[in-house]
């Protein structure tokens, strides 16, 4: 009851969104007759097609955002999990290209080297950040350029095709079940009810929420802190690679440039969401809908014909009224 | 063991009495990804019932109760099943004197129930009142383990500062 008591400010801004993109918004400018004018909404933005093209553009973000989620709670942060999912990308294509002729077995050995490639990133940034006392920012950031770089040595740089008889790598980015609802999503919903599930109804998931609200007392009351550390980070960066199989397989190619900033938008769903920047205070269900508002908001400034350029503004105001409401309700 | 610093090393402030309580039973009450809640609440009400933990419920945050009822969450909170030894490390800093009373009871109910009791404290009287032996450190050395009816507090002062009489 608690939770669900937390998550309704966030439910009413989603509605607050939806009704706001489609029924329009008063405003005040001065355009040389009037003082007061209502900008009109977007007629076609309760159409299925672009409700379900919603949730099909946050599902990668918010994917990212479950595992960045389980990191901010425990007090830490992974900044390298847009590169991650570029060098996943890279490294189960150039397989997959390498492969030669359609072999069935070209597809599991190129996932598994990717997301083994991500395992290894994550293990590397758990033990770094549980064994030493590196502050979590840095070791991401410098695993972020390494991995990027790496994903960037892959065919100098240059974006690489994938095979068009990889067609159930495609169907992985592109599908549909019944033909409406994209295959992501079903991905993306699978990966939330899994993480749901770990956090908050395991002995684990307990475990991040006393390492994130008082890390001394977690020792003392007998967490495994660096086990538990390490796999925080290497769930996270699992799930950046299965964020970049999607990425891959959406844009018909491996991009090792993708996904830069990723990680912010993977940080901006999970803070709106309710994830407490100070560890030990967050849910799943926030994170998801914290993707949901986020993706609206992309999708709604966007046919809104509004300038890049102030998306981004707006985005930011977003975010920094969403911290200033969490900050105040927790005094 | 219970902590010095109850804030810095015994309790997660930002969380609920309940979560307090329940922690370092995880393997009590969640088997196999299944949290019994039933279990959960029998553990907590039981800490909150035996040490008298003043709440309005176990929802409450711990931030918001009294030097004395936080620190019979950390106290409380390893009683589910009985530990031999327990170590209390300055068990009343911070704790006004009804509370610190109330501490007191639930030392000497431990003791008798078969607990023994390392008390780590700077309270001299607190720690010939409720001692059956006491150490008496200085600089991390053992000056002298006596019973504490042995000494009056003026000997006991003499021997920490050092000085001869």
């Amino acid at each position: 009851m608690r939770t669900f008591r937390q998550l309704i400010p966030l439910l009413a801004a989603v509605l607050a969104l939806q009704l706001i993109f489609r029924f329009g918004l008063p405003y005040v400018w001065w355009d040389g007759q009037g003082l007061l004018h209502w900008w009109p909404g977007i007629s076609g933005f309760w159409e299925q097609g672009n409700q379900i093209d919603i949730v099909q553009q946050i599902s990668i973000n918010a994917i990212l955002a479950f595992g960045m989620t389980l990191t901010i709670l425990i007090g830490g942060i992974d900044l390298s999990v847009g590169a991650v999912l570029a060098l996943v990308g890279t490294i189960t294509v150039s397989i997959l290209a390498g492969g030669g002729a359609a072999n069935s077995g070209g597809l599991a050995v190129g996932l598994l080297a990717g997301l083994g490639a991500a395992i290894a990133l994550g293990l590397f940034n758990g033990l770094c950040a549980a064994k030493t006392r590196m502050p979590p920012f840095i070791i991401t950031l410098a695993t972020m350029l390494i991995a990027r770089g790496a994903a960037l040595r892959f065919n100098e740089g240059r974006p690489m095709h994938v095979p068009d008889q990889e067609t159930i790598f495609l169907q992985l980015g592109n599908g549909r079940l019944a033909g409406v609802i994209p295959v992501p999503v079903i991905i993306m919903l699978a990966i939330f009810l899994l993480a749901a599930f770990l956090l908050h109804r395991t002995r684990f998931g307990q475990h991040l929420y006393a390492m994130g609200g008082n890390r001394e007392a977690a020792r003392f009351t007998g967490i495994p802190l660096v086990r538990v550390e390490v796999l925080v980070y290497m769930i996270c960066s699992l799930l950046a690679g299965v964020a970049g199989l999607i990425n891959t397989s959406q844009l018909y190619s491996a991009e090792p440039a993708s996904g830069v900033g990723f990680e912010l938008n993977a940080i901006a769903a999970a803070v709106v969401g309710g994830t407490s920047f100070t560890g030990g205070k967050g849910t799943m269900v926030g994170t998801l809908i914290g993707a949901v508002i986020i993706g609206i908001l992309d999708k709604g400034l966007n046919q809104a014909g509004v300038h890049f350029s102030l998306q981004y503004v707006v985005k930011g105001l977003v975010i920094l009224g969403a911290v200033y409401v969490d900050v105040r309700r927790r005094k | 063991m219970v902590s010095e610093d109850r804030k810095k090393e015994g309790l997660y402030l930002g969380q609920t009495v309940g979560f307090n309580l329940a922690l370092p039973w995880l393997a009590e009450w969640i088997r196999w990804g299944w949290p019994h809640a039933a279990r959960r609440d029998r553990i907590v009400q039981r800490a909150i019932r035996e040490f008298g933990v003043k709440t309005t419920s176990a929802d409450q945050c711990v931030a918001n109760l009294s030097g004395g009822n936080q620190q019979k969450v950390t106290v409380g909170r390893w009683m589910e099943r009985r530990p031999r030894i327990l170590i209390l490390d300055e068990p009343t800093r911070g704790v006004d004197v009804g509370a610190r009373e109330e501490m007191f009871l639930i030392i000497s109910r431990l003791v008798e129930e078969g607990t023994a009791i390392l008390m780590i404290s700077s309270d001299l009287s607190e720690v010939l009142n409720m001692s059956h032996r006491v150490a008496i450190y200085r600089d991390n050395r053992i000056l002298q383990i006596a019973p504490s009816g042995q000494d009056s507090p003026e000997q006991v002062m003499a021997i920490l500062t050092g000085a001869r009489m």
